[in-house]
């Protein structure tokens, strides 16, 4: 007998503009303790179908068309919504992608974690809290008691994503779903964030539905992978069927977009220095408690108190001219302070950077401007980098004819150049940026980034935000449009298999110093830091059986 | 310099045009803007041939008439005075039609200018604008007026300035609010790498940002402009009898709501039209000016 049985279930949405087709004819069987995964791209479905299980999706516009979910000999689809109310959090639990968004900011840890305590096992307040900190103890958490009484915004993501994790586990759940718990999650917190997942699963014989875009993060962890499409599973089977004897077409796209493999060497010894930057520090100042008591001190203490984080550490570094500089770190390692403050979009303590051997920060302000448009940025996020409010054309010939690289006349020709070279339609320029997908916005804003012909670009994360398969065109886009202009690039990203993927040489950051600078292939052969050895094996393998291997080794370890 | 400002202004024609022409045409399939539009407009003219076309002169008494209910002779009927009560409503909305828009226009454009300049500074220049926002705030507005009053005598294009003196405050605030949450985002660094000056910046990519909040803020100033007019000249603070206002007519239309009804009825139905035609027309602006609301 299985824990949970799902036939043929059918999601509808009924928008405006007609019939949204979420999920067709899904089925599938968990057994008690199976790990599944159901891997896709956005819009495949696979957040819809696990969330209507648990009746979680907006109706209207969604509706559940057909299928039965068998759970615990009663069919959830069907079940009223007060019986239903009792299964979720009690013995179906779920555990959401941003872990900022589904805590409340404005109660402590500890009163989250004790309602569902409170609501489903009837428990007293004191009992409750006894038990809330024993789990908090479970994910790995150091010191609970303090914890408890920490709001959402005094942890890091990953100590937000862990409190989610006591918080479904709490009532001792058969069943947890995982909807990319990992997505927001810097490489090592993902890595101990699925380890925390796989440890907690075996100790309490929990059966898991974990759903990821990405095949390389559940690889290590999955029994079963149902891989959709379009609202359908186009392909189900045991793990390392999927990945050593793939059937369909689209699994082996899936497969093949998982950056692999290294860049080619080359030697740059010969070239000019494009970018040097020497001794750059940058302070923040440290971020105060919301209420401090110190307050009640005297002041003159406090004032010599204020701390500050140095965002940027006695960082040297140069770039060759048409080198691609490959930038490591965690969230907080201070790389996206580099890239800002080379561009000088903040300031700076200490240091220098000079550019084509001008020094960067006493040019003349005429000269400022015209520097800028050698110097490019790409940023992470594509749906706040592009002015909602302006069409693509607009957006594109800003920069052309601010810096007088076209004319009113010829501004069109320039334009649909270059959206011809970042591959989108013609007709785009019309259009405005919430009309495309997070792909092409990114495109759009490389289109930007490349329009006054740059020498030098920095690309801070640029696919990060982007599902598999379409970081695997934008890295191609960037790659072949760096090649084609002949220009540098300062590519900054916390995974190191993109950067493993692209980078000439790299450079790991930790708490704003660089503690490693080398080639690529000499760091992923003989890294020396302990760091990046720990960033390396962070790495979620795309391959189940070196990921066991790897688990193994780790687990004999500890 | 003067040359790059020309150039982008300039607004592609073939590859469909900026937000103000896309804007424009989504409007124009909006029935009840334009609807709306054209009332608006139909008073604003009305309004001002006013002297031409009024079937009375303003101050034009009949006391032996006194007040009699709409007729042929005097359509929307006459006041106590005999006075009638079309041509009153007629120069009134001279009057209200002035205060509204023109007070309204001076609020948005400081008001704008003022919380976006604040906002995209930030730091000592954002605190040491918005303290001077907080002080006028603090100034009781009837003292303000009224010293006003005192100093410049009583003047129309004074109260105007008054009203507006007042009502950009909150319309700073707003916009403030709203350009630092756009300050935030991407897109503005990015236009920082450009190169962009920071007045194009503000110009191009954070005014237009702000758009919805103000449109909306702006229709509802009007009304409580023109009823703010109403209140002032009630207190013998605006425009003096025999002048009148929508908003005078309506308050002395109050004492006679009774006996009366017609003086109280007509001046809040063209009140009530304008104001309707605004919010109307403000949704439209809105929703045409935002790329985001549905095509269709």
């Amino acid at each position: 007998m299985s824990l949970l049985s799902v036939e043929d279930l059918t999601v509808h949405f009924h928008s405006r503009n007609g019939i949204i087709k979420a999920v067709k004819n899904l089925s599938f069987v968990l057994d008690y303790g199976e790990t599944l995964a159901i891997v896709g791209e956005s819009g495949s479905g696979k957040s819809v179908a696990s969330y209507s299980l648990l009746d979680l999706i907006p109706k209207p516009p969604g509706k559940i068309e057909a299928g039965r979910a068998i759970f615990n000999d009663s069919d959830l689809l069907t079940l009223e919504a007060l019986d239903l109310q009792k299964i979720r959090g009690n013995e179906i639990a779920i555990i959401f992608q941003d872990p900022m968004s589904s805590l409340n900011p404005y109660l402590t840890i500890g009163e989250q974690l004790i309602e569902p305590i409170i609501y489903h096992k009837k428990k007293s307040r004191k009992e409750a809290k006894g038990l809330a900190l024993s789990m908090l103890t479970e994910v790995g958490l150091n010191g609970p008691d303090n914890k408890f009484y920490c709001f959402p915004h005094e942890l890091s993501g990953g100590m937000q994503q862990r409190v989610m994790i006591a918080m479904a586990l709490i009532t001792k759940p058969k069943l947890l779903i995982c909807d990319e718990p990992t997505t927001a999650l810097d490489v090592t917190t993902q890595a101990q964030i699925i380890r925390l997942i796989q440890k907690i699963q075996k100790k309490y014989k929990i059966a898991v539905i974990f759903i990821s875009h990405d095949l390389g993060v559940v690889a290590g962890i999955a029994d079963r992978i149902i891989v959709m499409k379009n609202g359908e599973a186009i392909e189900t089977g045991i793990t390392n069927d999927i990945f050593y004897s793939p059937k369909t077409q689209y699994t082996k796209k899936l497969l093949s977009s998982i950056p692999r493999g290294e860049k080619e060497e080359k030697n740059f010894s010969s070239k000019k220095v494009l970018l040097r930057v020497d001794n750059l520090v940058k302070y923040y100042p440290a971020n105060q408690d919301a209420f401090n008591w110190q307050i009640f001190k005297s002041f003159s203490e406090i004032n010599t108190k204020k701390r500050y984080v140095k965002a940027l550490d006695s960082v040297s570094f140069d770039i060759k001219k048409g080198e691609i500089f490959g930038v490591v770190g965690e969230s907080g390692s201070g790389k996206s302070s580099l890239g800002k403050t080379i561009l000088q979009l903040t300031s700076l303590d200490e240091g220098q950077i000079y550019f084509s051997d001008k020094n960067l920060l006493n040019l003349p302000s005429s000269e400022k401007i015209s520097m800028r448009k050698h110097m490019q940025m790409i940023f992470q996020d594509p749906y706040s980098s592009l002015n909602p409010r302006m069409t693509i054309f607009d957006i594109l010939a800003e920069p052309l004819l601010y810096h007088s690289l076209a004319t009113s006349t010829n501004i069109q020709k320039y334009v649909l150049s270059l959206i011809d070279d970042i591959g989108l339609p013609r007709i785009s320029a019309k259009k405005y940026p919430h009309e495309f997908s997070g792909g092409q916005r990114q495109r759009i804003a490389i289109g930007r980034a490349i329009a006054t012909k740059p020498e030098f670009i920095i690309a801070d994360e640029p696919v990060s935000a982007l599902d598999v398969t379409v970081q695997a065109q934008i890295l191609e886009l960037i790659l072949n449009l760096t090649e084609k202009h002949n220009m540098t690039m300062m590519f900054i990203s916390h995974d190191l298999s993109v950067v493993r993927y692209l980078a000439d040489r790299i450079a790991v950051m930790q708490y704003g110093k660089i503690v490693e600078l080398n080639k690529t292939c000499e760091i992923f052969s003989s890294a020396s830091e302990k760091y990046t050895k720990e960033l390396l094996g962070a790495i979620p393998l795309a391959d189940p059986k070196e990921e066991k291997k790897r688990q193994n080794i780790i687990m004999s370890d500890r | 310099m003067v040359e790059v400002k020309e150039k982008l202004s300039y607004e592609p024609k073939d590859l469909g045009g900026s937000l103000w022409s896309d804007g424009w045409v989504r409007l124009k399939k909006n029935k009840l803007a334009i609807t709306s539009l054209f009332v608006l407009g139909f008073l604003c003219i009305t309004a001002v041939l006013t002297p031409i076309i009024a079937p009375y002169g303003y101050e034009e008494q009949n006391l032996l008439l006194g007040a009699v209910p709409p007729s042929s002779d005097h359509w929307l009927g006459t006041d106590v005075f005999g006075r009638d009560m079309l041509t009153r409503i007629m120069y009134g909305s001279r009057i209200s039609l002035a205060v509204g828009f023109i007070a309204s226009g001076v609020a948005l454009c400081i008001g704008v200018l003022w919380g976006s300049l604040a906002g995209y500074s930030g730091g000592r220049i954002d605190a040491f604008m918005m303290r001077v926002v907080d002080i006028l705030y603090a100034l009781p507005f009837m003292i303000f007026i009224i010293l006003l009053m005192v100093i410049f005598g009583r003047n129309l294009l004074l109260l105007f300035l008054a009203i507006g003196a007042v009502e950009w405050l909150t319309m700073a605030r707003i916009v403030r609010g709203q350009v630092l949450t756009i300050k935030q985002q991407d897109f503005i660094e990015a236009a920082t790498s450009l190169g962009l000056s920071h007045w194009t910046i503000v110009r191009r990519h954070i005014i237009p940002n702000t758009l919805s909040p103000v449109i909306v803020y702006t229709t509802l100033t009007i009304p409580s402009v023109m009823l703010l007019e109403a209140f002032l000249s009630f207190l013998g603070l605006g425009i003096q009898p025999p002048q009148s206002s929508w908003g005078l007519l309506i308050s002395y239309g109050v004492e006679t709501m009774e006996e009366y009804p017609w003086l109280i009825f007509f001046p809040g139905l063209f009140l009530s039209i304008t104001l309707f035609s605004l919010n109307f027309l403000g949704d439209g602006l809105r929703d045409a000016l935002d790329p985001r609301a549905s095509k269709d």
